[in-house]
Parts: structure tokens; sequence; C-alpha cells
């Protein structure tokens, strides 16, 4: 038993690992009305850039920590989503070509899947990759459509918000400790 | 114990192999992107948790179905408001601004105004008694613009009341003009709050 744990301990994942420094996630959803910008930094992610040069990522946010500026605004996407018995929205995907570091800034294809709601659909998220200190920085911008995930559309004076919400993200990924 | 607990990090954390691919997945060019798990997973809820999710949610619906009765009660609310004033106005006219005092506006203004005041007290109702099952600490944002538009409404219409009612028990009364220009004031001032506690939610 001690040395298979011993032999667990001693396999690390093969490549590089990084970690989510700091980032901002923001999603903007369109009311007739007006449009309204949720935002959130407490977000937790992890790189693994595998010596092919494939780079598997994973990012997750609580929905709580959205902040669109309304906190009833905010308990109701909640609701909508399910937040109690599914507390993250979630990205994980690969992207090729990467190799550490970055010489340059990289433009590539997140081949992800996206979890809110508790319901997954693949999204390929065009991504822009910069090097950042001794890390990468990742910015990119992504529509996801409301009903595809089952999300119950919230409504303001009876109008619902469009179907469509734009997910914007910058995060800043540091090798691991 | 400390061991289970590293030997399951371990496994979180470490990349599985690759499942072996079925004839009819070859042309796959890669795994699905979802295959790995880089985070610590989510501990799965208990028993007690599971429960306290579905109480959550069910406290979240209910709060959604009294607040989405209380946009259309204070839709409601806010045009009978209006007719309220409009018809205040017409009476203060009629009554004091050389139109004969004939009186034909008296009664619209009064019923228009107990309807407004039962709206307004109904929804307010449902927004005080919604329950609030997740924290939300104090900060200035729109839905406490929204509080605070309402609470000088609701302070104007008790004094509406009061005042309505004086107004109309000094008929005969030189002091009645002077009471019905602090309702006709008071009543703008309270359509003012009402109307821009409805506009802050549209931002």
């Amino acid at each position: 038993m001690l040395t298979l744990v011993a032999l667990l301990l001693c396999a690390a994942p093969e490549g590089q690992l990084l970690d989510l420094r700091e980032g901002t996630l923001t999603a903007t959803v369109v009311h007739k009305l007006h449009e309204v910008k949720a935002t959130t930094k407490q977000l937790e992610g992890r790189a693994l850039v595998q010596p092919g040069g494939e780079a598997r990522v994973q990012v997750r946010a609580k929905i709580a920590s959205f902040d669109s500026g309304n906190s009833n605004r905010d308990v109701h996407m909640r609701e909508v989503t399910h937040d109690a018995e599914h507390p993250y929205a979630s990205v994980k995907g690969t992207i090729s070509g990467v190799t550490l570091p970055l010489a340059a800034p990289l433009s590539a294809t997140l081949h992800s899947t996206v979890e809110l709601n508790g319901e997954k659909q693949p999204v390929e998220i065009p991504i822009k990759l910069t090097p950042a200190g001794g890390g990468v920085r990742a910015t990119f911008s992504f529509p996801i459509s409301l009903d595809a995930f089952k999300v119950e559309r919230p409504d303001l004076f009876f109008v619902k918000v469009d179907d469509q919400v734009v997910i914007d993200g910058d995060l800043l990924f540091g090798a691991a400790p | 114990m400390s061991v289970l607990l590293a030997v399951g990090i371990v496994l979180s954390q470490a990349v599985p192999p690759e499942p072996p691919k079925a004839p009819a997945k070859e042309a796959s060019p890669r795994p699905p992107p979802e295959d790995f798990d880089l985070l610590p997973a989510e501990a799965a809820p208990d028993a007690a948790a599971t429960a306290r999710h579905q109480e959550l949610q069910r406290q979240l619906e209910l709060r959604r179905k009294m607040l989405h009765l209380h946009q259309l009660a204070g839709i409601t609310m806010l045009a009978s408001l209006g007719a309220t004033v409009v018809f205040g106005e017409l009476d203060y006219l009629d009554k004091y601004g050389g139109h004969g005092d004939t009186g034909q506006w008296h009664l619209w203004h009064r019923w228009t105004a107990i309807g407004a005041s039962a709206l307004f007290a109904g929804t307010a109702s449902l927004a005080v008694f919604a329950p609030v099952p997740v924290e939300k600490p104090f900060r200035l944002d729109t839905a406490t613009l929204h509080k605070i538009c309402m609470s000088i409404a609701s302070a104007g219409m008790v004094a509406q009341i009061v005042l309505g009612i004086w107004t109309a028990n000094k008929e005969g009364s030189l002091a009645q003009r002077d009471f019905a220009l602090a309702h006709q004031i008071v009543g703008f001032t309270t359509l003012g709050a009402a109307a821009a506690g409805f506009t802050v939610l549209t931002f």
C-alpha cells in the first residue's frame, strides 16, 4: 500500500502545470431596456502544457460570485442556473501548438466543453495567448446560448433577456509552485 | 486516513490514461475536451446537503414568483398612482382654480386613491415578504436605490392618506386650501419617488 502511495506521489503529471493567478470573467446579458455586465474575479483554473504542445485547460467560477450591480438580479441568476445544485460554471478544453515559454503572442482555438446549469455544450473558443512575466495571459470572448444550457431566461417587466450571452475573459496563468 | 487523502488528491490531479479507442471512434482527431480534471473535484453532496439545496432552490423559486408578481403589481400601481395624481390635480383646479367647484373629479380622485393605496400595500408586501434565502450584503446598487425611492414613496402614501382625509374634513374652512396644497405637493413627490424607483431598475 505504501509503495503504491509512493509511486502515485512521484507520478507528477507530464508537462508544465500552470495555475490561474488572477483574472476576470464577464458575462454580458442584453435586455431590451439595457445591457448588463456580470463580472467575477473569484476564479479557479489550471493549465497543463504537455511536451507535444497540447495544453489542457480548466477554469471555473462560482455562479454566486458574479456581480451585475443589482443583488436581486444576481440572486435571480443563481435561481435559474440552479446554483444550489450546480454552483460552478466551468470550461474545460484543449489547445494545440502551445510551447512554453511563449516567444510571441499566439492566437489559437480552445476546443472546449462549457458547463452551466449542469448542462454541457461543446464550444470552440478563439483565444489569444500572450507572454506575461513568467506566465501566460489568455484573453477570449465567445457567445453561449442560455436556451442551449436549459437556463430559463430571466425577464424584467415581462421582457426576457436575449438568448445570447457573451463571455469575455482575461486570465493570467503562472507556473504552479 | 491522511494516506488515503493523499492518494485521492494525486488521483484527482493526475492525467488519466487515454481510454482504448473503439474502432468506430478512431476517426476522431482528439479525445473529448472534458476528459480530464486539473482542479479538485467538487465533493458529492450528502443527504443533508441535498435537502438544503432543494430547500434553497424552493425558496429561490418562491422569491422569483413573488418578485415577478411585484413587478406586475408595481406597474399597475404606478399607473393607478398617476391617475390619482391627475384626478387630484383636476379636483384641485376645479375647487380652487376658478372652475366653479363642481366636484366632478372628486369621486374619481377618491376611488383611484383608494385603489392606488391598496395596490401600493400589496406591491410592497410582495417584496417585503419575499424570502431572502441567500446572504445579500448591503451595498449601493440599483436594487438599493429602488428600495430608497420606494421608502420615500411609502412615507408619501401614508402622509397622503392622512392629509387627504384631513383636507376633506376641513370643508368650509379657509385652511382647507393650505392642506389641499400640501396634499398636492406630497402627491407629486410620491409619484416622482415611485416613478424614480421604477426607472432605476431599468439600469
